[in-house]
């Protein structure tokens, strides 16, 4: 039992190193953007109507006279600081404007992977337990369909259904205009707004966790410990569940975990149809009015919430296989 | 189905005439026959087929030009015009075929150069191992976690939008799953007795890899090419959405941000490039999928159980 805890203790400690590379790969990649961009990096963190002084100021703020390396560490230390520079559409920080729209993309987020993994992981088990079969079939079309359909096309085609034409859900935003702002009431509404954005999203998510989950299902299906399950007299719901979809998970989530990275990137569309004030409507105002210092502002934060939430999945991938630790 | 593969086995040694490339042919016909088996395959390439063909022939299927200026505008679908015309008089269904100009285009180059990319850093990692193997699958690794749609986001935004910036920031962000996919053909195959049999011989370790290790790791490098033209489009389609492709070029996904305004009054607008995105990625990747049951004996029975 020791050795098992130091051992976990020695791989928690390992995954935290190897985020170390990744962060500053990120802070990497922000530096050369701002220097690869036409004209001068000043001119660019400053905006377009920015006066000479504001200009002269941010040359010296970032050390732009200095060496290239200097200009790194700069940088690194302003970002270290949670310094990602100032907004002047918004005139305010960049790291506040973008904190502050962070919970209403992890609210849609974390609904959509509910939803879309309890889905999916229900139609797989029905899947899985006779393949080919008809259910199965038609289950896998529909992933492969689900698979293809770009998120904001299948946001703006609910809307036509059912917003245009059915009336049943709002088009977009968060809350009405003269809703109540308290209580149960301010929640459901509030829910009311989530569904389509939240479906938009969660297709994609769904067909993908379904493929996955289907596949490696049938495979654990053949495992002998899943035959001798059947042989010591267990139900097939209990097979089913409490064997072959557990072993199957974990990895079902290490993959999806992998794709962490594009998926966030359907935030920008999603939110940008529904008028979803996350980060990803930000995202698309910023590209709009080139705002660059909250665009790369955006992707720093961004990134690091992936890097981060990835460094979670592991962990728990660890904690509920242990078999992990010891690769 | 058995019978068919012991015969067609049987048949390539027995003629004494070039042996290998007969067994090629009929290893080749075998593929095909696999294929051909698989329906929803079939159904992927005539969609990429038939997607690919009307974006070329494009002059020739329609009378009007994308951008000229029509007098009715938000006309529903007509005979005149089959998917109606947009909030500036335009021919929605010439804006369409042209549009899939964008996609294919932007698809195939994007893809070629990711696989390029991810083909030579996969054959480095995972034929000569070591230090360089370790450095290249962390930053492999790197490629895959940051969030790409964000960081080809801000790149576009700062660079420019234009045809070969999109091109290139999507080359240069597709390629991880290439590099994985070759790295683990490479250490497979680097122990096969093919690959001591050519150092034997004196081959340089370059042409080790690129004439005896490349030519057996190309079929599944081909299916992930196909899977990466998918990637691709989306990723264009998401970007034009964004208003950050090529203002002078008419695409699908421009033609849906325009779409944006009009959902309710003009739904053509948004309906029929949409569908073009989607049956695209869908034909390419039921083509993918089927490419690679057709190539890998393992996969095929597990689709068949």
């Amino acid at each position: 039992m020791k050795s098992t805890s130091v051992a976990t203790l020695a791989y928690v400690i390992r995954r935290l190193f190897q985020a170390i590379p990744l962060i500053l790969g990120v802070i990497a990649i922000n530096f050369t953007l701002i220097h690869l961009a036409p004209g001068d990096p000043a001119t660019l963190l400053a905006g377009e109507f920015a006066s000479p002084e504001a200009v002269e100021r941010l040359r010296e703020e970032f050390g732009l006279n200095d060496p290239f390396y200097k200009q790194f560490l700069t940088y690194l230390g302003k970002v270290a600081t949670g310094d990602l520079g100032y907004s002047y559409r918004f005139r305010a920080p960049v790291l506040d404007i973008v904190l502050d729209r962070i919970p209403n993309t992890l609210l849609l987020l974390f609904v959509s992977f509910v939803l879309s993994m309890i889905v999916a992981v229900v139609l797989a088990v029905l899947s899985a337990r006779r393949p080919n079969s008809l259910f199965d079939n038609v289950a896998s079309s529909l992933a492969m369909v689900g698979y293809a359909l770009p998120m904001f096309w299948l946001g703006m085609m609910l809307i036509l259904v059912f917003s245009s034409q059915l009336g049943w859900l709002p088009t977009g935003g968060m809350y009405s205009l003269r809703g109540e702002r308290t209580g149960l009431a301010m929640v459901l509404d509030m829910a009311r707004h989530l569904v389509l954005p939240a479906t938009a999203f969660a297709a994609y998510f769904m067909a993908m966790a379904y493929r996955l989950t289907r596949s490696k299902l049938i495979e654990t299906l053949r495992e002998d410990y899943i035959r001798t399950a059947h042989m010591k007299g267990l139900s097939e719901r209990e097979v089913l569940f409490r064997h072959a979809l557990r072993n199957s998970l974990v990895p079902v989530i290490a993959v999806m975990g992998l794709d962490l990275g594009v998926m966030v990137g359907g935030a920008v569309v999603v939110e940008t149809v529904f008028t979803w004030p996350g980060v990803g409507r930000l995202m698309y105002d910023s590209i709009l009015a080139r705002d660059y210092p909250l665009l790369l502002g955006i992707f720093v934060v961004v990134s690091f919430g992936v890097i981060i939430i990835n460094l979670l999945a592991d962990l728990v991938a660890a904690l509920v296989d242990p078999r992990i630790i010891y690769d | 189905m058995t019978s068919n593969l012991v015969s067609t086995a049987a048949q390539a040694p027995q003629s004494a005439v070039s042996a290998p490339s007969r067994r090629k042919q009929a290893a080749f016909r075998l593929f095909l026959r696999k294929y051909a088996e698989n329906r929803s395959a079939l159904v992927g390439v005539a969609l990429v087929l038939l997607l690919v063909v009307v974006a070329v022939a494009a002059p020739l299927l329609t009378p009007f030009s994308p951008r000229t200026l029509g007098n009715v505008p938000l006309q529903p679908p007509s005979l005149t015009h089959f998917m109606g015309t947009d909030d500036l008089g335009r021919d929605v269904f010439a804006q369409f075929l042209y549009g899939g100009r964008a996609s294919v285009l932007v698809g195939v180059v994007a893809a070629t150069i990711s696989t390029v990319i991810g083909v030579l850093l996969g054959a480095v990692s995972g034929y000569w191992g070591g230090w360089i193997d370790d450095i290249i699958q962390r930053v492999t690794e790197m490629f895959s976690i940051i969030p790409r749609y964000f960081l080809a986001m801000v790149t576009v935004a700062i660079l420019g939008a234009n045809l070969f910036n999109v091109i290139v920031v999507i080359g240069l962000l597709s390629w991880p799953a290439a590099t994985k996919l070759t790295r683990a053909e490479f250490v497979t195959l680097k122990t096969r007795s093919f690959v001591d049999a050519a150092k034997m011989n004196g081959a340089s370790s370059w042409s080790i890899v690129f004439s005896e290790i490349l030519p057996n790791a190309m079929p599944p490098i081909i299916v992930q090419t196909i899977l990466t033209i998918s990637v691709a489009v989306l990723m264009e389609a998401t970007l034009s959405f964004l208003g950050l492709g090529d203002p002078n070029l008419v695409s699908w996904g421009l033609m849906l941000n325009k779409a944006q305004s009009f959902l309710t009054i003009a739904p053509w607008m948004a309906i029929f490039p949409g569908l073009g995105i989607s049956l695209f990625i869908l034909g390419l990747n039921l083509m993918g999928d089927g490419l690679n049951q057709a190539l890998n004996p393992r996969l095929r029975r597990e689709a068949k159980a």
